[in-house]
Formats: structure tokens, C-alpha cells, sequence
């Protein structure tokens, strides 16, 4: 603290965050290391104030920070670009539009189109911030003595605040005291955290053990006296508190996760809860972790950046050219014109063109000087080659095909009433290139709803029937289902109807029989031992409601609720616990109480789970795990090989139907070694050190001592929980992978799960139709040197049947299957390449055991390693946020396990299934339409400009316009502008229902046949040709003729040239649109008219006034008298048209 | 329960809406060119035919290849000179008059820009502003004057380039060139006006001495008779004109520039001049042809035609030609065989493909939707 503390500036407080928040340096965190708060007393700090603000603007500061953020040089490259070129429209020596800059118009078009979006935007979290900050509170008034409600932005630091069941917590909060529903003060409550995690299960939190007991009224927060809080500085991970609670006088009390309810959770189960506040505002962990994802770009609009440099260096060509050209015609040809008077002297400048010999011009260099000014002149004239308008029209071409997206009716899912949602639009078209799909299982292949399947206990395994997956399972080995086995369930089943119950699945009724004796007492025993454990050993919080007295399970793990509820099943009801007594309802209706004393909970490293809990008088350790994990654990002190052998046996056979197994297991504790343990324990448990070690995932006490505790177990059995396939994934893999996309199944599952899983969604195929090539478990692969051989191995192998066979699509297709350990090893830079190569052989690649980190490291290799892919991976869980923004596409499944998958998204979906519609439907046609537009767009402003440049020939370079000036400017805007967007938005070149039937179709996109370097030279080598027809017919067509009428002068002008040279450029421009379009409604047809029509429409109105055009005055009307000008329109109209229409 | 969030199943809104759709069969395909070359070639030969129907005859009077008769040197040279042209076949009045020039850049970007809207709609526009519009060509130094410098009005290159030499039939010509309702309309009502302060008004010219009177009577009285315009006699009326011009001893006027072409006064004064205003209205290519009259009377095959030209526009410094065409017309202009030839050129391509694809078709057809051709190769 040192000198922070001193008050010698008057009253300012020195502020409680370290200097150069929120980045400070070790020296700033050195000099103040810890967040002290005051209780009960006046605060030594400035902290932040509970007032959010979350939006970018104020109505004060939105022009010149959006207008900043518009021209930011790097970010909205384009905008400078035109903003550059509208200043040099304003240089009198080059300008082309009289010294106005005519692209401001467009551009700030552009911008104002963007600056609603971001307004709206805006809106938005002003709105959502004064509902924050408007939303009621109850602090604590000292004077009163009571608490008295008031608006969240008054919640300060410090502040006692009273929270009601089903408030939501104003900012970060220590609970001091509870108001139970029960009448006994342990100082549990219950909190939701679903708006930060998303998790819709309730988590337990404590009130402060010391003043938990202190404070049972309003006004005895007072009493508690004075004290402080030192705790770590504001930071955005949401389940790690450190700090300490120390009431003068009192003992020093740890205060860690479970003591803070965090900002934005729901408070749940008690009355209320007394809190004191110690993070506001920007301070809290809600808005610490509040970042934005990462922004997507699609690899189009990547390709649009490369190629609009391209069209750059022809555009500088075409000005070099102009300008070369510019500078040696005038010197052989044009000096002698003496009506354009060269000499620029002063003697000279009053001289009569007539009556003046102009042999005397300046030297070369003023024209050497000159060409230099044409070619920026020429730059200018043919600025149009990088069009403003297409940023405008592919973001609003893509927000409409957004909405068609969320509004697609076949990928909403009624059970759920969940539609699709876009998150990022401006990867619509990238949906329609997808070469690689990287899928998470659990949850995203599968419901994630457990069902509770089949079990083995002493040996003796229960559950008939067989899973989706163990029929596939049979199929991938040539077998048929035994009969027994179907029989078996078919007799099973009228049983397990009778007894219908949530997350249970299970056929077999001899199981019930054994519970009461019929095989034996030690069965009987074991089987109600085993319930027991699968009873209490869990971290399932019931919820209990008030009215229908029914009890609510709420739990974090689906895994737990099924075995929970499987218990249920068999007389063994878990319903309360509380003041560490844990009851259970058996099947007699009698109630029986157990004693819980610790609780070791599970974790990926630990893999498994422990209670502790007084049985009678004895003390038993309930433990399940994995089968990894738990076998080594397990006691030679007695003699249960044979048990194992068989239990072993059961749970590969479940596993082969893709079961989740878990070990049962219990150990009888002596009562005295247990003290000495629990107080080690105990102790090590509150040791802040120790914490943050196991945190860190560093070796730690904690888990030391708990290793001593679960050890000499005895085996009980081992249970099995089915994890349904979701709907239509066998049938949407099938049509993904003949769309062409290679689809990696990365899971967390055991290799043969794996591999059954994924034969149960087709992905993998019995032997004789795919070469397996497994790379597990260690073994003859764990080293780098013999990976490779492996590797290069299949590769040859691979490579010498395609070349047998001639063809890569008559080989038998290759699969790889990886496993965790194996990728640690293969993901090494000297392996990596021939894995890689291995995986471009291979039709489908199933990762089993990865972590989430390698799901990410596997996705960014082959983003990064292989030319040309396109990524998506989908995925439900936390686990799977790595991936999901690693990936070019990230899918989220909006399903059970939480909202951060799909926070992370950039396009969420309820179910696998909806996958072939958003990608092969959505994204294919949106990918067409996209390039098409990108291509159109450019092709079309090339026409436009390129032909000015081809009637240059004619002026002697000089670079003379010949377009009324009016129709350049309103060309993106209203002759082309709506047809191609229409196209983009509703264009469907194959219909719904041919592409879901032909996958194959799909295949375009992988390939980039829409848009690619060579269809885009083509659409600029289409529009230079055609620009050039449309600059020279004209000329030949129209000379000499006119409607001779009143004997005036009919004979055409540059202006009557140039304005039949644009109407073909209109014409022309949206003929070929109709050659690209596949589908016209009715409105698409009428905004095509509309927009040709606009041309005639303002062509003749801005000629018909002089002050909006004085050279073009009149000359429309004159032109649309003259019959050659239509005639001219429809030769060169059909001409141009030909060669589109032929194909 | 929150309300359902199904999306409402339209067409519109499930993309499922009626379209047209069209396909591009092959027998569709080859009647549609068909049918292209079915209309495209009678339309071709009928324009062609039009344009032979048009009588035209150039004469070249200067530039290189042309007789010496008319040559010259250097502007305002006034070289008088006759040309006479044979009709080689019947031509139906109205006959058509042009001028034509080539080799002259009327759509160069520094000719096409230098000139003041303003100025030519009659306003009084300040110096500078006049030097920025008509650059490089706003002042000129007085022909003759000690140095003085005047504001050309109309100033820039266009307005000061003008074609000045001066056409006309003689005397005792059968015919009679018409050289009046040459211009727009619009562009002689709204686009061109004489200064603001210009005012004219015919007095008595019965010849002699009472010419003065009856015109300088107005001096002093309506009309500020400076230094310079005092009446003006039209040569081809011989009406007789006082006038005024605003600022007219710091400025040169049209009418001053080119005394032989634009009169002072008239029905037609100064930039209502209608030679002047066909002239402002520039060409598009740098062979051009301007009108600059029309014969009513027929002339027949074998007639001579003379014009009486007083050569003042030199085209030999740039290469250029001069010439005059007489021309009758067609009911899209002048005579122009292009359009119909690319009717006809077109029309045949259409029938050939027409053809070609229709020969290809029934050799080997190809079935419509046939989906083997959805295969694709892994390459």
C-alpha cells in the first residue's frame, strides 16, 4: 500500500486500480498489489462507479468518432481510397467533374449507410445499459438502518446490499448472510449462472462463515463492525476469487469462489442473502470478459483484396498508356493546332487564336510535366475501377441473406423452439466452400441427454438391447445381431414402459429380482451398494418446488443426472442434502439419511469422483471414475481379478456400442486414519497457496492427499450411459462427404467409442469398403521416428492403388484414427507434414482422447498447412471455443451444454442435421450469388469506365468525357445498382430440392469454380471487350444521322455519342445480369425494368435542364428522335448478348 | 414459456416463391437466333437501302489533295474563291449544306472545357471567373491599339475557333441558301444570350444620308452611341440597326471577332448567331460535318452548283481538310451504310450458329438434367 494511502491531496482519494490500467506494469501492480476495501467505515480508494456504459457513442461524440473509425487508413482501406480520390477530384489541373468531388456522394453514402447500422447498434446498448443501470437495488442506508431500494449505478463499493430470491447481483458481491428456506443456517445459496456461462444448472455459493451467523436482521450489518477486505484486482476470469475478510479483532477469513456472486447471476433457493459489494461496474468479471471475438473474414472477400490489386495495376496501365499516349501525340500531332493555343506565356494568353502564329510553344519538359498531370487526369476519369458500391451491396446483399438463413422454417427446431442464428453474415458465401469439417461429438453428433443404459455389478451384467451404435458396430464387422439380443429387448421393454422414467433406458427386469435375492445375498448386497454409491456420489443439486412438492435435479454434468436418476430407478431416490446430510427415498418409501463429510469433486485431470459419507457407524468412500483412472487404484489386498476380468469384459462390450462407462468403486475408511487425513486435508484445502497451485493445474496437496484417500478400492461394478445419436447425422454425414468435405470427428472418447461412433454416422465404413488406419495407443508409435514410417508407409500405399486402380475415386477410401497421444507426437513439426499429407488421403479422420487445445492445433494446421481448404468446425461446449474460432467457420449447437460455443459462433444451429442445409442449401447458393456480384460489380464499373478510355483515341488522348456527368454519378446507384442485389439476395441457380439431392453439386465451392483468378479475368476480359464495342459502334453507327426536322443541325454531337455509348453501357450492363439469373419473380423483373427505365427516365430529365447539364442540354431528347440510336441500341444489345446466351 | 420462435413458413420467406425460370434448351436457344436473323436481315437491307437511297456529294476545297483555288495559308487570310459542284444524280429538296472539317480535335478535352455557361447565357461574369472557364483563351490584346487588353465575350477556344469562312450562293444562282432555323430551338431560346445591357431596335435606312439621321436620332436619346457601334447595316436584309453593347470599350464581341459571319444586330445578333451556336455544340469525332444551310429547290443530275467561299479558317497549319457537302436526306439522317451493314452482319452470325448448333445438336443431343454430368473428379 506504502505511500497510495496518504490523503494529502485534499480530498481525492487515490484510485484503487494499479496506474496504466488495464495493462500495468509489474512496478504499478508492485507498488499496489492488492484491491483494499473498507467495511463498515469510509474507503481509502476511488473505485469505479456502478454506472455502465457499454456503448461506443454519445449523441455528442458519434460524428467524429464514427467519421475516425471510417477512415481509419488500415481498417476501411477503401474509404481512404475514395476520399483521396474525391480530394483529387478538387485539383483544377485534373479534375473531371469541374472542381466538385462527385464520389463524395457515393462515399458518403457508404458511410451513412454504415454509420445507421453502427447507430442502431448503438441504440441498442444505450437501451440494454439504462435498463442496467436503471434496474432496482437494496442498499443499505446507515442512517435508517435498513435497507432501501435504489438503482444499480448507485451500488458503490463497500456497500452493504440485500439481495432477494430471483434478483439479479448488481455488481460483484461476498455473500455475508443467507436467509435459508430451511430452518437450519448453513449459509448455502444457490446462484444461476446462465447470462455469464450460459450454464442453466444452479451452483452452490456460502455466505462468509464469520458472519454468517452475525448478521439475522437488516440492521445488524452495523454490528458486525469494522474490518477490511484485501483481495486481488479486477480480472475476467469468472471462477477464481482470491482475498481475505478480517473484522478488527476477529479471525482472518479466506473468501473464495464460493463466497461471490458475481454481477448479471440470478440468486436461487434461499429468501435472501445479505451481501457486501467489492467489484463495480467496469471492475466486475461480466464486463472484464467482455471481448469481442475475433473478426472473420470470408476467403472471397480475401480473394476480392487480391484481385482488386490486379485490377489496380490494370487500372495504372490504362492511365500509363492514356498518359504516354497523351504526351506523344501531342508532340507529333497536335502542336499545330492552333486552336488549342499550347503557349501558355503571358504574351501569348491575349493573343487572338485567329490572327496569332503559335510556332513558338514551350519546351518539351511543360509537356513531359503535362503527361504526368493526364495521368492522374485519366486515374480520376477511370476511378470507377474499384467500385464504391461494393462494400455497400455486399453487406446489404449478405444481411438479407442472413435473414433468409434465420428464417428458414427446416432448420428451426420445434422441440427446443430454437431458429438458426447468424452471428457473423459476412460469412454467408464461405458456408458454401467448406472442405473441411471439424465435428465435436458429445453434444454436437449426439442429444448429450444421457439415458441410463446398462450396468455390470459383481461381475454380473444388466441391460439387454443394443444401441444405434452397437448395430452399427455389428455392421462394421459383416455380423448380424444375434436374436437373443433383440429378443431380449423386446421382451424387456413392455418393463421398462411401465416404469418410464427421464434419462433412464434400461431393459431388464432380472435386475430387480436380484435386488431382492433371487441370485444370492452378496448379488442383492452388491447391486444395493452400487445404487448407494451412484446415489450420493454425484454433484447434482435438488431443487425443491414449493408447489407440486416435486423435486427438480439440477446438475452440471448430464453424465451425473443420468446415474442420479438411474439410482431413482431402482429404489435408490437421492433427495436433499443438507448440513452435509444427504437423503434417500428407497423403494419402500422409508427415508434414509447419510452423513456426508467431504466431497472430492471431479475434474479432467482427476478424472473421477469421490464423497465420503458415515454409513451407520462405519465411514465409506463412494468413488466412480474412469476405468483408466480407477483400475490401478483398486485393492490387492483382496482378490478381485476375476471381478475385473469380467467387469473389464462388460464394459469393452458396452463401449463397442458407444456406451460412457464409468467405475464404481467404494473403500471402507478407518475411522482414526481419516481425522489424521481430513485435518491434512482441511488444511490444505483453505491454503490459498495450494489453491492457486491446483488452479494452475500444478502438482498441488490437495490432490496429493486426496490420491492417499482413494486408494485400496473395492470394485462394484461399473455403469453405462447411452448418448444418443442426434437425429439425421448418419444421413447428413453421408451427404456432407459426398458433397466432397472431409469431416474430422475429434472426441474425448475412447478409441473404440470413437470408432463406433462414427461408424454409426457413416463416417467410417466396415473394412472391406475402407482401409482403417489407426494410429493409437502408444505402442509402436509413440516416437517420432517410427510415426513417420507409418505414415509414409499408408501414403505409398495409398498412392500405388491409385495408381493401379487410375483413378483416386475407384481406390477403397482411407480413414485415420488418432488418438491424443499419438497427436502430441504427430503434430511435431518433423511429423507434421507427412500427416498432413496422410490426411489429404483420407476421406473421413476420427481424433479420439484430444484435448480442447488439440482440437484447435488440428484445426489451425490444416487452415494453415493445406492450400486452399476452407474450415468449419462445429462444436456445443466450452470445450470446443478453441476450435470454433480457430476455424475459417465456427458453428455453434445452441443445445445443452451452455451458451459459450455459441457466444464463440459464427452461425448457431439446434441439431448436426441442419448442417447440410446451411452449408450444401444456404451456403452454395449464397456463394454463387456472392461471386456473381463481386464479379458483376466490378465487370460492370469496368465497362463504364474502360469505354471512356476506349474514345480517347478519338480526342487525342486527351481524356475527354463524353457521359453526362449526372448518369456517371447515379450508375451504382440506380441503373445497377438493385437488379444484382436482388440477384444476390433471391438468385437460386439449382433448386432446393435438386441440391439436397445432389451433393455432388456442393463440390463448386470447394473447388472456387465461382470465383476464382480466371472467372474474374474472364468477367474483366468480357467487360474490356465489350466496353471497347460499346465505345466504337456508336461512332460508326450514329454518323451523319439524326431526324431531320426543321431542316436544324441533326448531326450528333460528343454528347449524343457518348450518351448512346452509356445507354449501351446500361443496357448491356444489365442484359448480362438477366444471363446470370436463374429464377425472376415477379419483383425482380420489375426492379430490372425500373432500373433501365431510370436511365431513359433521367437521362431525359437532366438534359432537360439547363442548369444540371448546359453542354447536354437538349441533346437527350434530340438523341431519342434519332431512329439510328435505337436501332444502334438493339444491334449491339443482341451482339454484346450472344455470346452469353450461346453458352 | 417464450413465445415460439418459428419462422412464419411463406414462400417468400422459405425462398420457395413462383419464378420464372427460364431453361435454355437447345431447340430454344436455336430459334431464338433464328428468329434474331429472321428480323435482323430485312432490317439491315432496308437501312442499307436507305442510306444508298441519299444523295452526297463532297467537295474538298482545302487541306492537302484539294485545288489550289481555295487554299490558304493562314486565318482570316479572306481569300475569295468558287467551287463548283456537278450533281451526279437527282437531289430532292431540302438539300442539305455542310461544312466539313478533319483533323480538327473539336472533342479535345482542353478545347471541349474552355468556354463560360454563364457568359453565354448573357450574364456579366467577373474576370477571374472568366479566366478560370475560358483558360487558356480570355482576353486579347486590341487588333491595332496600343496594347490594350480586351474581354473577349464569348471568351474560350471553342467560341473563338469559329469557322469563318463565309459560304454563299451567287448572285445569279438558280438556287438560294438558306441559312436560317439551322440551330436548336432550345439552344437559341434558353442556351445562348446576348449581354445583359444589349438592346437593339431598327430605325429607317432608306439609303444616303438619312440613314444617320434616322439611326443616330437615337443617340443620346435610348442609346449610349460610344466610340464604336453606332447603327449596322444587315447585308442580307439591308435593315438597319441601332444597338448597344454593355461595356463595349473594354470588350471584344463575337461580332467583332468575326464581322464577315455574325452581325452586331439583327434577328440573329451576336451569340444568337445560329453558324455560332451549331458550332459551340462540339463534334464527337475529328472528322466532322456541321450544317450550314439548306437549298429548297431540287437540283438535278448534271447541274452545276457553284458556292462563292471567302477562305478564312486555315486547316494547313494542322493538317487538316475543308470541304462543303451537299446532301439530301433519309428518314434516320444523312447517308450512313454502317448500321445497316452490322443488321445484316449480325442477322447472319445469329442463322450461322443458328445452324451450327443445331447441326451439333442433332449429332449429339445432350438430355436435358442429365445428372451424369453432376459427377465430378477429385483431382
Amino acid at each position: 500500500m506504502g505511500g497510495r494511502n496518504s490523503k494529502s491531496k485534499g480530498d481525492v482519494l487515490p484510485n484503487s486500480l494499479p496506474q496504466n490500467w488495464p495493462n500495468p506494469s509489474e512496478e504499478d501492480i508492485k507498488e499496489c498489489p492488492t484491491r483494499n476495501i473498507i467495511v463498515n467505515g469510509p474507503q481509502g480508494y476511488l473505485f469505479a462507479s456502478n454506472f455502465i456504459r457499454t456503448s461506443k457513442y454519445t449523441a455528442w461524440n458519434f460524428l467524429p468518432k464514427f467519421l475516425a473509425q471510417s477512415f481509419h487508413p488500415r481498417k476501411k482501406m477503401a474509404n481512404v481510397y475514395f476520399f483521396l480520390i474525391s480530394c483529387m477530384q478538387m485539383i483544377p489541373l485534373i479534375t473531371n467533374t469541374y472542381g466538385i468531388p462527385t464520389v463524395l456522394m457515393p462515399l458518403s453514402f457508404v458511410i451513412f449507410v454504415d454509420a445507421i447500422f453502427a447507430a442502431l447498434e448503438d441504440l441498442a446498448r444505450h437501451k440494454a445499459d439504462d435498463l442496467a443501470n436503471a434496474s432496482k437495488a437494496l442498499i443499505h442506508d446507515d442512517a435508517k438502518g435498513s435497507f432501501e431500494e435504489t438503482t444499480w449505478s448507485n451500488v458503490k463499493v463497500g456497500s452493504f446490499i440485500k439481495v432477494l430470491n430471483r434478483d439479479v447481483i448488481p455488481a460483484d458481491v461476498i455473500i455475508l448472510a443467507v436467509k435459508e428456506k430451511t430452518a437450519i443456517a448453513e449459509g448455502r445459496a444457490y446462484v444461476e449462472t446462465k447470462s455469464l456461462d450460459g450454464e442453466t444448472n444452479l451452483k452452490m455459493r456460502r455466505a462468509l462463515k464469520n458472519t454468517l451467523n452475525e448478521i439475522k436482521v437488516d440492521s445488524d450489518v452495523k454490528k458486525i463492525g469494522h474490518g477490511e477486505i484485501v483481495m486481488e484486482h479486477p480480472n475476467k476470469l469468472i471462477d477464481r476469487f482470491k482475498g481475505t475478510f478480517e473484522i478488527t479483532g476477529g479471525e482472518k477469513e479466506v473468501v473464495d469462489p464460493t463466497n461471490v456472486l458475481l454481477r448479471g447471476c440470478t440468486l436461487r433457493n434461499v429468501d435472501w442473502a445479505i451481501c457486501l459489494v467489492v467489484n463495480t461496474g467496469l471492475d466486475t468479471k461480466i464486463m472484464m470478459s467482455n471481448t469481442e471475438s475475433p473478426v472473420k473474414t470470408s476467403s472471397l472477400e480475401l480473394r476480392i483484396n487480391v484481385e482488386i490489386k490486379r485490377v489496380d495495376f490494370y487500372l495504372m496501365t490504362v492511365c500509363l498508356f492514356g498518359a504516354v499516349g497523351n504526351f506523344v501525340w501531342k508532340n507529333q500531332e497536335m502542336l499545330d493546332a492552333w486552336y488549342l493555343k499550347w503557349s501558355t506565356t503571358d504574351a501569348d494568353e491575349t493573343a487572338s487564336l485567329h490572327e496569332t502564329d503559335f510556332k513558338d510553344y514551350n519546351a518539351t519538359g511543360d509537356f513531359l510535366l503535362s503527361a504526368i498531370v493526364q495521368f492522374f487526369y485519366y486515374f480520376l476519369l477511370m476511378a470507377n475501377f474499384v467500385p464504391v458500391s461494393l462494400y455497400v451491396s455486399m453487406s446489404t446483399v449478405k444481411y438479407f441473406q442472413a435473414t433468409f438463413i434465420e428464417n428458414d422454417v427446416n432448420i428451426y427446431h420445434e422441440e427446443t423452439n430454437t431458429p438458426t442464428k447468424v452471428r457473423t453474415m459476412a460469412l454467408n458465401e464461405e458456408l458454401g466452400q467448406i472442405s473441411h469439417v471439424f465435428s465435436d461429438k458429445t453434444g454436437t453428433l449426439t442429444c448429450n441427454i444421457m439415458d441410463f443404459r446398462k450396468c455390470t455389478v459383481n461381475g454380473r451384467s444388466y441391460g439387454k438391447g443394443i444401441t444405434e451404435i452397437g448395430k452399427a458396430a455389428y455392421n462394421l464387422q459383416g455380423d448380424t445381431i444375434p436374436e437373443d439380443i433383440l429378443a431380449g429387448e423386446a421382451m424387456s421393454r413392455e418393463h421398462a414402459e411401465m416404469h418410464k422414467q427421464p434419462h433412464v433406458n434400461f431393459y431388464d427386469q432380472s435386475i430387480r429380482f436380484d435386488l431382492v435375492g433371487a441370485n444370492g445375498d452378496e448379488q442383492a448386497q452388491a447391486l444395493e451398494d452400487f445404487f448407494t454409491v451412484l446415489a450420493l456420489c454425484h454433484s447434482v443439486i435438488p431443487e425443491h418446488d414449493e408447489e407440486t412438492k416435486e423435486v427438480h435435479l439440477s446438475a452440471s454434468s448430464p453424465d451425473d443426472e443420468a446415474l442420479v436418476c438411474g439410482a431413482k430407478f431402482f429404489g435408490f431416490e437421492f433427495m436433499d442434502r443438507k448440513q452435509g446430510i444427504a437423503t434417500l427415498r428407497l423403494s419402500n418409501g422409508e427415508l434414509r439419511s447419510y452423513q456426508i463429510l467431504e466431497m472430492i469433486e471431479f475434474n479432467s485431470t482427476r478424472k473421477r469422483m469421490s464423497v465420503v459419507v458415515k454409513v451407520d457407524d462405519r465411514l465409506e468412500l463412494f468413488s466412480k471414475g474412469a476405468d483408466t483412472v480407477m483400475i490401478p487404484r483398486l485393492s490387492e489386498k483382496i482378490n478381485q481379478e476375476k471381478l475385473l476380468d469380467d467387469t473389464c469384459k462388460h464394459m469393452t462390450a458396452y463401449a463397442k456400442e458407444g456406451l460412457r462407462t464409468l467405475m464404481i468403486c467404494k473403500r471402507t475408511l478407518d475411522p482414526a486414519w481419516w481425522e489424521e487425513w481430513h485435518e491434512k486435508f482441511h488444511t490444505a484445502s483453505v491454503d490459498l497457496k495450494e489453491i492457486e497451485k491446483r488452479l494452475n493445474g500444478e502438482p498441488n496437496d490437495i490432490d496429493l492427499l486426496a490420491e492417499d484417500l482413494e486408494t485400496d478400492f473395492r470394485l462394484l461394478g461399473a455403469s453405462a450411459i447411452e448418448d444418443k445419436l442426434q437425429e439425421g447425422v448418419p444421413e447428413c454425414i453421408a451427404d456432407l462427404a459426398n458433397a466432397g468435405i472431409k469431416i474430422w470427428v475429434l472426441t474425448g472418447d475412447k478409441v473404440e467409442t470413437a470408432i463406433n461412433i462414427a461408424v454409426a454416422c457413416r463416417l467410417l465404413h466396415p473394412e472391406e469398403y475402407m482401409e482403417q488406419v489407426v494410429i493409437a495407443g502408444g505402442g509402436d508409435t509413440n516416437t517420432k521416428k517410427k510415426l513417420v514410417e507409418k505414415l509414409i508407409d499408408s501414403i505409398r500405399q495409398f498412392e500405388e492403388d491409385v495408381k493401379q486402380a487410375g483413378s483416386a475415386d475407384l481406390v477403397k477410401p482411407r480413414a485415420l484414427i488418432i488418438d491424443g497421444p499419438s497427436l502430441i507426437v504427430a503434430m511435431q513439426p518433423e511429423v507434421q507434414p507427412y500427416l498432413l499429407r496422410f490426411t489429404q488421403c483420407c476421406k473421413a479422420v476420427v481424433g479420439c482422447r484430444v484435448s480442447p487445445d488439440q482440437k484447435r492445433q488440428m484445426v489451425h494446421m490444416v487452415k494453415e498447412k493445406v492450400l486452399g481448404v476452407k474450415t468449419l468446425a462445429i462444436g456445443d461446449g466450452a470445450n470446443d471455443v478453441a476450435m470454433i474460432q480457430a476455424a475459417h467457420v465456427g458453428i455453434g449447437i445452441s443445445g445443452q451444454e451452455g451458451m459459450q460455443a455459441v457466444n464463440a459462433s459464427d452461425y448457431a444451429i439446434a441439431q448436426f442435421r441442419f448442417l447440410r442445409r446451411l452449408l450444401l442449401l444456404h451456403g452454395r447458393w449464397n456463394y454463387r450469388r456472392m461471386s456473381k456480384l463481386v464479379c458483376y460489380v466490378f465487370y460492370k464499373n469496368i465497362v463504364m469506365a474502360i469505354t471512356q478510355f476506349w474514345y480517347a483515341f478519338q480526342t487525342g488522348f486527351s481524356g475527354q468525357k463524353f457521359y453526362f456527368e449526372g448518369g456517371i454519378q447515379l450508375f451504382n446507384i440506380a441503373y445497377t445498382c438493385f437488379p444484382i442485389m436482388l440477384l444476390g439476395v433471391f438468385d437460386q441457380d439449382v433448386e432446393e430440392k435438386m441440391l439436397l439431392k445432389y451433393p455432388q453439386l456442393y463440390n463448386n465451392g470447394i473447388r472456387d469454380a465461382f470465383f476464382n483468378s480466371k472467372v474474374f479475368f474472364h468477367w474483366i476480359l468480357a467487360g474490356t471487350i465489350e466496353s471497347l464495342v460499346i465505345s466504337i459502334f456508336p461512332l460508326y453507327a450514329l454518323q451523319q444521322t439524326g431526324e431531320p426536322n426543321d431542316r436544324q443541325d441533326f448531326l450528333p454531337s460528343l454528347w449524343h455519342y457518348g450518351a448512346t455509348s452509356f445507354t449501351l453501357v446500361v443496357i448491356v450492363t444489365n442484359v448480362k445480369l438477366l444471363l446470370n439469373q436463374y429464377t425472376f419473380p415477379w419483383f425482380c423483373t420489375l426492379c430490372w425494368i425500373l432500373s433501365v427505365g431510370s436511365w431513359f427516365a433521367s437521362a431525359y430529365g437532366m438534359t432537360n435542364v439547363l442548369q444540371i447539364d448546359f453542354d447536354g442540354y437538349k441533346v437527350y431528347e434530340d438523341l431519342m428522335r434519332n431512329h439510328s440510336y435505337w436501332l444502334c441500341l438493339l444491334v449491339v444489345t443482341v451482339l454484346l448478348a450472344m455470346r452469353d446466351f450461346f453458352y | 414459456m417464450q413465445p415460439s420462435r418459428r419462422p412464419a413458413d411463406t414462400p417468400f420467406k422459405q425462398q420457395r416463391l413462383n419464378a420464372w425460370q427460364p431453361i435454355l434448351t437447345p431447340t430454344y436457344v436455336i430459334s431464338t437466333f433464328l428468329l434474331i436473323g429472321i428480323i435482323f436481315i430485312p432490317v439491315g437491307i432496308t437501312l442499307l437501302s436507305q442510306s444508298n437511297n441519299v444523295a452526297e456529294i463532297t467537295y474538298q476545297y482545302d487541306g492537302a489533295g484539294a485545288p489550289a483555288g481555295c487554299k490558304i495559308t493562314a486565318n482570316n487570310e479572306g481569300k475569295k474563291c468558287t467551287i463548283d459542284i456537278v450533281a451526279t444524280e437527282d437531289m430532292k429538296a431540302p438539300v442539305y449544306v455542310y461544312y466539313e472539317l478533319s483533323n480538327f480535335y473539336q472533342n479535345h478535352r482542353k478545347y471541349v472545357k474552355s468556354l463560360s455557361f454563364s457568359q453565354l447565357r448573357g450574364e456579366m461574369v467577373s474576370a477571374d471567373e472568366l479566366h478560370e472557364d475560358c483558360k487558356p483563351l480570355d482576353k486579347v490584346t486590341e487588333v491595332g491599339g496600343a496594347g490594350v487588353e480586351l474581354k473577349l465575350n464569348p471568351c474560350g477556344l471553342i467560341a473563338n475557333s469559329m469557322f469563318n469562312d463565309k459560304i454563299s450562293l451567287p448572285q445569279a444562282s438558280k438556287w438560294t441558301l438558306d441559312e436560317t432555323n439551322i440551330a436548336w430551338e432550345s439552344d437559341v431560346n434558353d442556351k445562348f444570350d446576348n449581354p445583359e445591357g444589349f438592346k437593339q431596335e431598327e430605325c429607317d435606312c432608306p439609303g444616303g444620308a438619312g440613314v444617320l439621321t434616322a439611326c443616330t436620332s437615337l443617340c443620346g436619346v435610348t442609346f449610349d452611341c460610344g466610340q464604336k457601334g453606332v447603327y449596322f447595316q444587315d447585308p442580307d436584309t439591308l435593315k438597319c440597326y441601332a444597338y448597344e453593347y454593355p461595356e463595349d470599350a473594354t470588350t471584344q464581341y463575337l461580332f467583332e471577332s468575326y464581322p464577315l459571319i455574325v452581325y452586331p444586330a439583327g434577328p440573329s445578333p451576336n451569340v444568337k448567331n445560329e453558324h455560332f451556336i451549331n458550332w459551340m455544340r462540339t463534334a464527337g469525332l475529328p472528322t466532322f460535318r456541321k450544317l450550314y444551310g439548306s437549298i429548297d429547290t431540287d437540283i438535278l443530275k448534271g447541274e452545276t452548283i457553284s458556292f462563292d467561299i471567302d477562305a478564312n479558317f486555315d486547316v494547313a497549319s494542322f493538317e487538316g481538310t475543308k470541304a462543303i457537302v451537299i446532301s439530301t436526306v433519309s428518314w434516320f439522317g444523312g447517308k450512313n451504310p454502317f448500321l445497316g451493314q452490322s443488321y445484316i452482319a449480325v442477322g447472319s452470325i445469329c442463322v450461322a450458329l443458328a445452324v451450327a448448333f443445331g447441326v451439333k445438336h442433332m449429332v449429339s443431343p445432350r438430355k436435358l438434367g442429365d445428372t451424369r454430368y453432376l459427377v465430378w473428379k477429385e483431382a
